[in-house]
Formats: structure tokens, sequence, C-alpha cells
């Protein structure tokens, strides 16, 4: 018997194995161990390349004569990229399942790359079997290179875009989320800004997740929680209520959360707005409430708390087996 | 008390409670039902049924993963890579028979002693060269010093990380 002989699956999880949350066999070893034989090469290179942070290494497997450093030290193109050298890079990009952006990986490459990337001639998305994307910027340059990322293999979506201030293109983008990953199951889509125009995107994005298990966002209204109310799948759902615009959300028949839903986690700046929003849903069946409230900067008024406590009792159900309140 | 018959024609006699720690013979024996029929491992040599009766029988009566293991219990496992002195003495044997054990666990679905027998294997590789992995396993390098150099440049952001 010999390494070689065990089957890829037991070579796979030889290799993703982790301590402390590093793999055991660190990428180093594992670019080592895809030198030591064919056999070795691919469960090797599966591991290496199966969580990818930034550009770089996408990069850097390029041909040398391809790529050089322009004047600013950003790393640049010489020219157009070739069918073969897009073949290449596809023999890397179809392992990544894992993969994060965040606006410093933005710093070292120029506009070239991202179009590079962008006009891919593959029918596939540039990265064609992502499960998870983590996309921190919210340069809208970059955006239609973040859409050619989103594909129907995405299950898990954490998007940072920002937009604190209302922008067409950020909430074209939020809009197209649904439909370019119907089958999202986690999506963290916090800090937006509170305008009509980002709820809307987000209402729209919600209409093609028929699988969303997970869901934590930061901007909404009555139609996101009428939305919310009507996804059977959902089983988690977190609400940041900085951005909340009491005039956005009120209903005179709030929405009523179907009886899936396990644990509801609500981040507060204030008393007030958390009675507010409280009136404006309905939890037939939650196992969970966690109310995040932070008083060391929100100023506590007393008189606020006999309104809350009305507010928690209409809002929750009778049958709650955890509330915890920070 | 059940009876297993490896590859080289060997019957062994081995508790019920130890030799359910294998999910395949669990579920074999709740298929049938009580029988004295001989279970026969095709897979599995003497040898190393011995040592995997050792390794079931000190572990007898800890908790077995749940029956519906699914996705997040395989990374949870492969988080935890922590082999206790027990198991490491256990598994201090020659390549050979390292190699027919993680076999045999795969086979068998006896999740820890395959993270026994993985992790150590891991802890065997992490943070040698291609010769060093080469030599440790007697490996024959099938690559063309072109295709190796093309490997380690592709791969090259990879070394310092």
């Amino acid at each position: 018997m010999h390494l070689c002989l065990l089957p890829p699956e037991i070579l796979l999880h030889i290799f993703s194995l982790q301590k402390n949350g590093q793999l055991l066999c660190s990428r180093a070893t594992l670019a080592s161990l895809a030198r030591t034989c064919r056999i070795l090469k691919e469960p090797a290179l599966d591991t290496l390349w199966k969580a990818i942070s930034g550009f770089e290494p996408l990069i850097a497997c390029l041909p040398e004569h391809v790529t050089t450093t322009d004047i600013e030290g950003k790393l640049t193109l010489k020219r157009p990229l070739s069918n073969e050298e897009y073949r290449l890079l596809g023999r890397y990009t179809e392992r990544i399942r894992y993969f994060e952006v965040y606006n410093s990986d933005f710093r070292n490459i120029d506009v070239w790359i991202v179009q590079a990337f962008i006009f891919a001639p593959s029918p596939m998305p540039l990265l064609p079997n992502l499960r998870c994307l983590r996309w921190m910027d919210d340069n809208e340059r970059f955006f239609p290179l973040l859409h050619t990322l989103l594909g129907p293999t995405i299950t898990w979506l954490d998007l940072a875009v920002a937009p604190r201030t209302p922008s067409f293109a950020k909430s074209a983008l939020l809009a197209s989320v649904g439909a370019c990953c119907p089958s999202i199951r986690e999506l963290h889509c916090e800090y937006c800004c509170d305008s009509e125009e980002s709820a809307d995107a987000i209402c729209e994005a919600l209409c093609g997740m028929r699988e969303l298990f997970h869901l934590r966002i930061g901007v909404f209204n009555t139609q996101i929680l009428l939305r919310l109310a009507s996804i059977s799948s959902l089983k988690y759902l977190g609400l940041d209520l900085r951005m909340y615009n009491v005039d956005h959300t009120h209903s005179h028949s709030p929405p009523m959360f179907p009886s899936q839903l396990e644990q509801v986690v609500i981040n507060t700046p204030s008393l007030s707005v958390l009675t507010h929003c409280l009136r404006n849903i309905q939890f037939l069946s939650c196992r969970s409430v966690n109310l995040l409230i932070d008083f060391s900067v929100i100023l506590y008024d007393p008189t606020d708390i006999p309104e809350l406590i009305i507010s928690l009792s209409q809002c929750l159900p009778p049958t709650l087996e955890n509330g915890l309140g920070r | 008390m059940v009876h297993l018959v490896t590859s080289d024609n060997v019957e062994f006699v081995v508790e019920k409670e130890v030799v359910e720690r294998s999910v395949l013979i669990k579920n074999m024996l709740e298929d049938v039902g009580e029988s004295d029929q001989s279970i026969p491992l095709a897979n599995v040599s003497s040898a190393v049924l011995r040592k995997v009766i050792e390794y079931c029988e000190h572990h007898r009566g800890e908790p077995l993963p749940s029956g519906d293991a699914d996705q997040n219990q395989d990374e949870t496992r492969k988080r935890t890579t922590d082999i206790s002195e027990w198991d490491q003495k256990f598994i201090t044997v020659d390549q050979e028979m390292l190699f027919e054990i993680i076999l045999a666990a795969n086979y068998l679905d006896i999740k820890s002693l395959l993270d026994v027998g993985c992790k150590t294997v891991a802890n065997m590789i992490k943070g040698k060269t291609p010769d060093e992995i080469r030599r440790l396993f007697n490996i024959v390098n099938d690559f063309t010093p072109e295709e190796e150099a093309q490997i380690k440049k592709e791969n090259e952001w990879a070394e310092d990380r």
C-alpha cells in the first residue's frame, strides 16, 4: 500500500485538515505536493485553490511575459490575454469554491487586468464553481467584475457594497443578485443606505431567492418585510436598524413571519427605533430572539420601556424559547 | 457477538458494542437483525482488522457521530486535528499498515479512526519540499523538468503563505 494508491477523496481529506483555522498542510506544502507527482497534483491543487483571497493568485499563474508592473507599481497586462491563457486561468479558477475581495486588493492591479477578467471569453462565469463570495469593496468601477462573479452556483454571499449614498449602479447590482444567484442560502447585505431605491433593489433581489435560509440586512421597509415573510425557507433573520427610517416602515397589518423562523437578531441604535420596528412585524413562531442594544452610545429614556414591552408582547410569539437582550 | 470474516479468510468474533463503531457494520446489523451469520469483509485483511478492533475496543462507549452526518459535521472534523496520546501510540506503525488502516476505516466508515490516520499523514507531510515528500513516501517523480517548473511558477504565490 502506498500514499498514491489512496482514493482521491481521502487525499483531499488529508490535504484539507485544519488546525486552529489554518490548513495543517500549509499553502506552501500544498504547492510542494502538487509538484511531487501527477497523482498528488490534482487533489493538492484542488485544496490549494479552494479558497482564494484577492486576484493576485489569478494573475500570478499567468505566463511571465504577459504581465508587468506599471510606473505606479501596479500589476498590469502587456496585451489582451489569448484564448490559451484564458484556458490556463480556467484550469485554476474552476477549482475556486470560496473567493473574497477587499478594497485593498485593487490597489496593486490596474484597470486592464480588471477588464481582462470581465471580458473572459468563456460562456461560463469567471469562477464557474464558486460557492461562497465575500465582496468588501464599494467602488462602482469594479461592479462589472463583481457581476461576472455572480453565478447560479453561489449559495453564500457577503456583500459590503456599502451604498451609504444612493447610486443607480449599486441598486442595479443589488437588484440583479436574486436572478444571478437563485440558489443563495445565506445573504449578508448590511450597512446599506436607507433609500427607497436600495430598498426596492433588495426587494427585487429577494424575489429570485427560493432557498434563502439565513439573511442579515441593514435596510428594509414594509415591502421587504412582506417579501421576507413569504420566504418559507428563511430560518435566521438579522436586522440592523442603524439605518432604519421610521417613515419607510409602517403597515396597518404587520407582515407575519412563517413558523419556520428559528432565530431573529436585531441590532438597534435606540429603544424607540426598536419599538417602532417591532410594531411593524409579527413573528408567529420563532424559537429565539436576540436584541443587541448598545447602551454605551444611545440615549436611554426610561419612558420608552413600557411601549417597548407592549411592542415585544405583540410582535413575539408566546412560545418563544430564548429571549436575550444586550 | 458478531462474526467477521476477513479477506484472508480469518474469522473474528467481536462484541456488538465494539464492532458498531463501524457505521457500515452497524447498518448491516440493523438491516439483517440478530443473526449468527458471518459478515464478510472482502476489503480488510486480518492484520488490519486486528488493529481496527484494537482501536474500537479502546474507544468503546464514546459518542458516535450522529446518523445524519452532514457537510457541517465534515467541516468540523477537518478543523479538529489533535491526536490523543493513546491514538498516537496506536497509529505508530509502518506506512503500509498506516495506509491500510486509513483504507479500512474509510471502507468500514469509522470516521474517528479515519481522521487519526489522515492527521498522521498530514503531520508527516507538512513543511516538506517535493523531494522530501518523494523520499518519505518513495514516490517516483513522473513530471518532466519543464512540467515541474511550470507548476512551480503557476503556484509560486503560495510559497510565502
